[in-house]
């Protein structure tokens, strides 16, 4: 692996077509960061792939969830005496002309996670209309509770330094869709969330993991999540 | 109840109860498992060996007939054993993540340590 004091995870499930073209797209705006892809159970060629383009792949050997494979990803980090970690998700949606940026904010700005937001630009993005609506539900339900507007919940393109790192490998992370209840047990944490904005793009192959009807589990799953964090928010300030 | 109806009941508990510990003996079924089983069992035996028990019970909440108060008896089990399954399978799938996340950090620091060792 390259030396560096950061590194970029890649979760990815089944994303064969995706993932070559994405960590290309990181190599050439970032050629000094090492890319650890974590292959979470897939079916088809994507270990194979991200090794063929020089990632180093870690593979579960079952699925588990893109927040278990986030998690794995903070784990390695960790061990490996990594400072920060830049999440990008494997369908080349997130623009890694981004990454210098959200490094900056960790590193100067003393921030802890910085959220990589495609609301706070210029460009304006269409959102399936229930996916709209819960993510208003849920930034509104991370203002009143963290009185903090986040203004994009879901995106997973994030920077986390170590102390978040430290926090995100604890047995409460989610397996799947850690994004608004993440955020508020991060701000019971003590951890210090910042937004900027990013540009985000369609993925090229493949299924989104909110198609069909999981956006309902979804809102379902989130708030009882968020339930959960916030019953137990003096537990996790005391450090869980 | 009828005296053959009373025998056959308190039959089948004691023989719940005997296959119950037959099977924790076998350690085919651990003892924090059996717990609801045996309970079921000697719920059973005391409702066959004194129906007055059940009539109490129906007394109690205000059942028309007896024999609803143990379907609700039957049925509350049940959702128990349910919950409990729930809560046992959520604690076995927190386990299998960590271990499956375990096995794979593993396996890649095995491969970076024989990749040093070529190099």
């Amino acid at each position: 692996m390259k030396k560096s004091d950061y590194l970029i995870i890649i979760p990815a499930y089944n994303e064969e077509k995706n993932i070559g073209e994405t960590i290309k797209t990181i190599q050439k705006v970032v050629p000094e960061a090492p890319i650890v892809v974590i292959d979470d159970g897939s079916s088809d060629h994507t270990e194979s792939v991200a090794e063929a383009h020089g990632a180093l792949v870690v593979s579960h050997p079952i699925n588990l969830g893109d927040g278990a494979a986030r998690q794995t990803g903070f784990q390695y980090a960790l061990n490996n005496n990594y400072d920060y970690v830049i999440n990008l998700d494997a369908d080349g949606q997130h623009a890694p002309q981004d990454i210098p940026r959200i490094l900056e904010a960790l590193r100067k700005e003393k921030h802890d996670i910085i959220i990589g937001s495609r609301f706070l630009g210029s460009r304006k993005y269409t959102i399936p209309f229930l996916r709209r609506v819960g993510m208003f539900i849920f930034s509104v339900i991370i203002a009143i509770t963290t009185r903090q507007r986040i203004s994009d919940p879901t995106s997973g393109f994030r920077g986390v330094n170590k102390k978040a790192m430290k926090f995100y490998v604890k047995v409460f992370y989610p397996e799947y869709y850690p994004d608004a209840d993440v955020i508020i047990a991060s701000h019971f944490a003590g951890l210090n969330i910042q937004e900027i904005p990013v540009d985000m793009h369609q993925r090229t192959y493949g299924k989104s993991l909110h198609s069909g009807l999981s956006p309902i589990y979804y809102i379902f799953k989130m708030c009882l999540s968020i339930f959960a964090s916030i019953s137990i928010r003096r537990r996790i300030h005391n450090g869980y | 109840m009828d005296i053959k109806q009373k025998l056959l009941s308190i039959i089948l508990s004691l023989i719940l109860m005997g296959f119950i510990l037959v099977l924790v003996k076998k350690r085919k079924l651990r003892e924090e498992y059996s717990l609801l089983w045996l309970i079921t069992g000697i719920t059973i035996f005391c409702f066959a060996a004194s129906e007055q028990l059940i009539y109490f019970i129906a007394h109690l909440v205000k059942a028309i007939s007896p024999v609803s108060v143990i379907y609700l008896l039957g049925i509350m089990f049940l959702m128990i054993l349910c919950l409990h399954f729930s809560v046992t399978i959520s604690s076995l799938k927190t386990k299998l993540k960590e271990l499956t996340q375990q096995i794979a950090l593993l396996e890649v620091s095995h491969k970076e340590a024989t990749n040093k060792k070529a190099d």
